[in-house]
């Protein structure tokens, strides 16, 4: 007679879970064993444990998606918010008492249910799809909020992630007289009435200057929030009459009003004559240099040469005086009807816009679709 | 190369195209991860697609209950006297030993082309984790050799350990009057060429130009294919070489013979290498003023920032491992068990001799 | 800010977090933010005098960083940075050689230690560029561990199967489970960080129930159900080790723990993996040495780095509880919150010797399997106490999520999904898209 395998020399003092438990023989991987026929049950455990995590983890985030679907975030009074609530997710309704907006896109407000103020906060391109989306608050609007708080240095502040968690019910500001806004007017949504009497280009995006006869401001738009304004752009053509609301602000002791949404921006009136924009007069494109940055040109010229980069196309601008480069932004790009014709080698265009420069290299950057028409080489 | 050497390989040169950086910081695109992804994918279609279909001549499938070496050591030894005979390639699959649920038998293949022997060491038993149970080594049988009638020549250059899961193929084939022995040789076929990697790229275009068009879409080929690319030229600096020519030129061109792909130095040069590029590259295109695209984080000039940031730290890293660096070969620990049975079994050997 | 103050706070931060560390499940930062919640919730501290609150907290944190190796490796309860010390730390007890692994790791986090100070005036020259040149592109590298994570996984199938398909399905298993694993982690993350699951009393402690059913418990189950048994621990006057392995261990782990503490949601555990694959290691020892060296230089890198003059960068639970009530600092506050790491570390290191003796003496004495069972209960009952019946309910879905690799053989850190997946994609722009998709909006 043969002796057991689990005996044999080379097999002795494996490990318990080797061998068969009804005979003592090396069983090994097989689930039955070979010499005896019972089954060898510690495979269960291992069985049962794929069979449940893969259930589990399968059905349990399922079901944990369903219930979630249907959870209501729970309205908060800004009173009852305590350091053991970070991290909640919540909702609060209430007057928004201060709104900025940021050069990332970001957006914040504060909002005051009555109980207390809280602000809420949204990063950059959460604020930019809350702009696009008309869903940015400005003083005196009414909002529900809901997203997760942060508890930073004794306050909370509620951090919002998705736009369409901000609802706001807007209420009109009372048209003002330029010259009577003061500072008991900052950090308040106020709107005037006036034309625009000129542009100007800054690091971070364009203030642009509005008269009503008697009294001047300045009214910032962010680059950031350009793109949301589409046509709307157009009203801010030098000459147009507009009417404009917004959050009333300060800078080196100046009074300005930063304009968030295209809802905020109105025309208030048919365009004053022409002569209200001197900056625009025809240009020859040999007169561009230095000394012309940052202002406002006209200039016409035949398309020579095309480049694309990744947020827009460069084109190549000649006249008899010379050359320069035209920057059309993707954003400006898709306002422009018949693009593809118009951004063209052979083209002839009559580009309005402002002279910046860009690696030591002039160009002239059209500021709206309006910016580029074509045109004859008569003219 | 190690995977990570590939996969950053293929960041850093993605990292060249400005477009593609600036895509990634304005348009908020994943494009560079394409660099990584396609640094490291000739690897990933090897070993996890084309590895299974790669065809067995015979399989090496020891006894769980009666392990002996001697007989996986013939197997082997008659495989390459096969392909040595019948001069065509020969694939044996050496299959793991299963002996429980999370327990697995070790064996240990050496080629000792020296000797012209194939040697088999049954190593203890070890759990999933590679825990050996020390002592759970066959008493009998435990080395195995095979006196080999033709020459060898071993090119992996370390025994290969067949312990868990999934056991190697290894492929012998006839060169002249010897055997080369290839391991895994499903590895850097045709997967490694550049017409390959052109298809490949073609295929993360046509996705990329389904979701953004075709004038940005093509700009995902280009990055993915060099990075690609990437991959095949890196393993051009070891010794296997690749069939890069695919399917041009089918044969395997060798490497330059400057790495061992495994080596933890230069893949670790290489690895901060690629990384300081990165960093070097994300610097050209990312301003300090986004919108005017104007001003850089970094102004030194090329010269000075990689003499800082590279020659000189990896000068004082070879100098530290020349001085202090461990001379002696670091090994597996059941390669270091094998060894050990097989000067057992030498010693055992001349004692049976003198007594 | 006298030096007595400082020692003082230091021996008190250090002595607290030894408390903290051993009881499973409980985080430093949980408990730190509680404290800090109830002491300094009217902005001003009540408990700790101002000054000496960031000596105290980094003391907190170096103290955890280097002694959570003790539940971790002993009991088989990690968290999801030490998840990577457990699997050789298993294969050192054994082999009865726990104490030594223990020792192993925090020999590797003095080597982090060390490899912080020496790196200082790097820190100060290079971080805050590097800070800024990384800021835009955060989301496609944090995309790229990914990337690399899922791609770096290797099949495990037998290969026995006759046919190519059998053997790609077979070997794809483990694949599959661990790409299952990390959409499960991630589908999870997106539904608790845009939905309130836990009621809003417990919510600091939302992301809690489901990290310890995702590392804890499923290492836990294991150990009860597969019967593990420890063979008498050997308490060893020296370490296998030399200097040399030391310092590359210790420079692996650094690297790792430093990409870790820089970018944001990654942990020590993935910093290690990665810095590992990236020097190459194999030896075990290089690797628990180097997990030592990560974890410590990720929970303590990540807070120290607020401290940098000039960096201004917020990494790290601590570093985000405390910002609000620190301002920038000066190089006098870096030197003196280094000097305050290396006493704390000092201090930790002769604990984690001295606790690991402790818990062996237990092991020793107590049915491995027993103790198992009673960590299982601590875990449940810390959850249901600070998180209550739907805190449970998420972490019985962590446990079903994290034994997935456990029974499919795939890698543990794919449960790093949780946060990794929401949060890079929340970078990307892309995160809110996927919140709609669910009709978690």
């Amino acid at each position: 007679m043969s002796e057991p395998p689990s005996q044999s020399p080379g097999l002795q003092g494996l490990p318990e879970e080797t061998l068969c438990p009804s005979c003592g023989n090396f069983v090994g991987a097989y689930v039955r064993c070979p010499y005896c026929g019972a089954e060898h049950r510690r495979r269960m455990s291992i069985r049962f444990f794929r069979i449940f995590s893969m259930v589990v983890s399968l059905g349990g985030v399922f079901l944990i998606w369903l219930a979630a679907r249907g959870i209501e975030s729970p309205l908060i009074k800004v009173r009852d918010i305590q350091p053991l609530n970070a991290f909640a997710y919540v909702r609060v309704e209430g007057e928004v008492t201060r709104s900025s907006s940021y050069a990332d896109g970001g957006v914040s407000f504060t909002v005051d249910d009555g109980t207390g103020t809280i602000q809420v906060r949204a990063y950059g391109e959460t604020g930019k799809e809350m702009a696009a989306a008309g869903r940015v608050p400005s003083a005196g609007d009414r909002v529900t909020a809901e997203g997760t708080l942060n508890f930073r240095g004794g306050h909370f502040t509620m951090i919002v992630n998705l736009p369409e968690k901000v609802h706001v019910r807007r209420v009109d500001a009372p048209t003002l007289a330029i010259a009577s806004l003061g500072q008991e007017h900052i950090e308040r949504k106020v709107k005037v009435q006036g034309t625009v009497t000129g542009a100007l280009e800054f690091g971070k995006g364009t203030t642009y200057t509005l008269s009503d006869g008697v009294g001047t401001i300045d009214v910032v738009l962010w680059h950031t929030r350009r793109d949301i304004f589409g046509d709307r752009l157009r009203l801010l053509e030098p000459g147009r009459q507009v009417s404009v609301q917004g959050r009333l602000g300060e800078y080196r002791g100046k009074l300005q009003i930063t304009l968030d949404f295209p809802g905020d921006l109105r025309e208030a009136g048919p365009p004053a004559a022409p002569a209200a924009a001197p900056a625009s007069a025809m240009a020859k494109i040999g007169d561009i240099s230095r000394e012309t940055l940052k202002r406002e040109v006209v200039i016409a010229g035949t398309v020579v040469g095309l480049r694309s980069f990744s947020r827009g196309t460069a084109l190549e601008l000649a006249d008899p005086t010379g050359k320069v480069e035209v920057v059309v932004w993707d954003s400006l790009r898709r306002d422009l009807p018949r693009a593809d014709d118009l951004l063209k080698e052979g083209a002839i265009l009559r580009v309005r816009g402002i002279v910046g420069e860009y690696r030591d290299r002039l160009q002239v950057v059209p500021k709206s679709a309006a910016g580029i028409e074509e045109t004859t080489i008569a003219e | 190369m190690k995977g990570i050497t590939h996969f950053m390989t293929g960041v850093a040169v993605s990292s060249f195209f400005g477009r593609a950086v600036e895509m990634a910081e304005y348009d908020r695109s994943w494009i560079l991860i394409l660099g990584g992804m396609y640094g490291i994918m000739a690897d990933t279609l090897d070993f996890k697609f084309y590895a299974f279909f790669s065809r067995d001549d015979h399989e090496v499938s020891p006894d769980p209950l009666r392990p002996d070496a001697r007989t996986v050591a013939a197997q082997i030894g008659k495989a390459i006297e096969q392909a040595y005979d019948e001069n065509r390639m020969v694939k044996i699959k050496c299959h793991t030993i299963r002996v429980g649920a999370d327990l697995w038998r070790q064996y240990v293949i050496k080629f000792d082309a020296e000797k012209g022997e194939v040697v088999v060491v049954m190593n203890p038993i070890v759990t999933t984790s590679q825990i050996p149970y020390v002592g759970t080594e066959p008493k009998e049988h435990r080395v195995g050799r095979y006196k080999l009638r033709v020459p060898l020549v071993e090119t992996h250059g370390r025994p290969t350990v067949v312990d868990i899961m999934n056991g190697p193929q290894i492929g012998f084939k006839r060169t002249g009057d010897h055997v080369i022995v290839e391991f895994i040789p499903f590895h850097r076929t045709w997967t490694h060429s550049f017409f390959v990697g052109f298809l490949a790229a073609a295929v993360a275009a046509l996705v990329a130009s389904l979701g953004a068009g075709w004038g940005t879409g093509w700009y995902y080929g280009l990055v993915a294919m060099v990075a690609y690319w990437s991959h095949l030229a890196s393993d051009l600096t070891g010794y296997m070489g690749a069939s890069f020519f695919w399917p041009f030129w089918k044969k395997r061109t060798p490497g330059l013979g400057w790495f061992k792909a495994q080596n933890p130095h230069s893949n670790f040069i290489f690895n901060y290498f690629c990384l300081i590029v990165t960093i070097f590259n994300l610097n050209r295109f990312t301003y300090i003023d986004p919108v005017s695209r104007t001003g850089h984080y970094i102004a030194a000039s090329p010269l000075k920032y990689f003499l800082w940031t590279f020659i000189i730290p990896i000068g004082a890293y070879l100098l530290l491992a020349k001085l202090f660096g461990r001379k002696e070969k670091e090994e597996k620990e059941g390669v270091v068990l094998a060894e050990q049975a097989m000067q057992e079994e030498a010693v055992d050997q001349m004692e049976g001799q003198f007594t | 800010m006298d030096v007595l103050g400082v020692i003082l706070w230091t021996v008190a931060g250090t002595l607290c977090a030894s408390i903290v560390s051993l009881m499973p499940a409980l985080h430093i930062y949980n408990v730190s933010g509680i404290l800090i919640i109830l002491t300094m919730g009217a902005g001003t501290s009540t408990l700790i005098p101002m000054p000496y609150v960031p000596v105290f907290m980094m003391a907190m944190v170096v103290g955890w960083a280097i002694l959570n190796t003790v539940p971790a490796l002993f009991l088989g309860a990690p968290d999801e940075s030490a998840i990577f010390v457990v699997l050789p730390g298993q294969k050192y007890m054994m082999q009865g050689r726990g104490y030594e692994a223990a020792a192993l790791t925090g020999i590797g986090a003095l080597a982090g230690i060390l490899a912080m100070l020496a790196a200082s005036p790097v820190f100060f020259r290079a971080l805050p560029k590097l800070r800024h040149i990384t800021r835009p592109h955060l989301f496609w590298i944090m995309g790229l561990i990914i990337t690399y994570m899922l791609m770096s996984e290797w099949p495990k199938g037998s290969g026995r199967q006759k046919t190519g398909w059998g053997r790609f399905i077979d070997g794809w298993k483990n694949l599959g489970a661990g790409l299952l694993t990390f959409l499960l982690s991630g589908i999870l993350g997106f539904i608790i960080l845009n939905k309130p699951i836990i009621p809003i009393q417990y919510s600091f402690q939302n992301i809690m129930p489901v990290f310890v059913g995702l590392f804890a418990i499923p290492w836990v189950l294991g150990n009860i159900f597969c019967k593990t048994e420890i063979p008498p621990q050997y308490i060893c006057r020296t370490a296998d080790l030399d200097v040399r392995f030391w310092s590359r261990g210790g420079f692996g782990g650094f690297l790792g723990g430093m990409i870790a503490a820089f970018l944001p949601v990654v942990t020590g555990g993935i910093g290690g993996f990665i810095a590992g694959h990236a020097t190459a290691q194999r030896d075990d020892r290089l690797f628990i040495i180097s997990q030592g060296a990560s974890k410590s230089v990720y929970y303590i890198g990540s807070f120290l780095l607020a401290f940098v003059p000039g960096l201004e960068l917020t990494r790290g639970g601590m570093a985000w509880m405390l910002r609000p009530f620190t301002s920038a600092h000066s190089y006098e506050d870096y030197w003196r919150i280094m000097g305050v790491i290396m006493l704390s570390g000092g201090i930790s290191f002769f604990l984690l010797l001295l606790y690991s003796r402790l818990v062996i003496r237990l092991i020793n004495r107590i049915n491995y399997r027993s103790l198992s069972v009673a960590v299982l209960f601590i875990l449940l009952a810390v959850v249901w106490g600070v998180s209550g019946i739907m805190g449970l309910a998420l972490m019985f879905v962590g446990t079903g999520i994290g034994l997935l690799p456990v029974y499919y053989h795939s890698r543990r850190m794919n449960c790093m999904g949780v946060l990794l997946l929401p949060i890079t994609l929340n970078m990307g722009g892309v995160g809110q898209h996927v919140a709609r998709f669910m009709g978690l909006v």
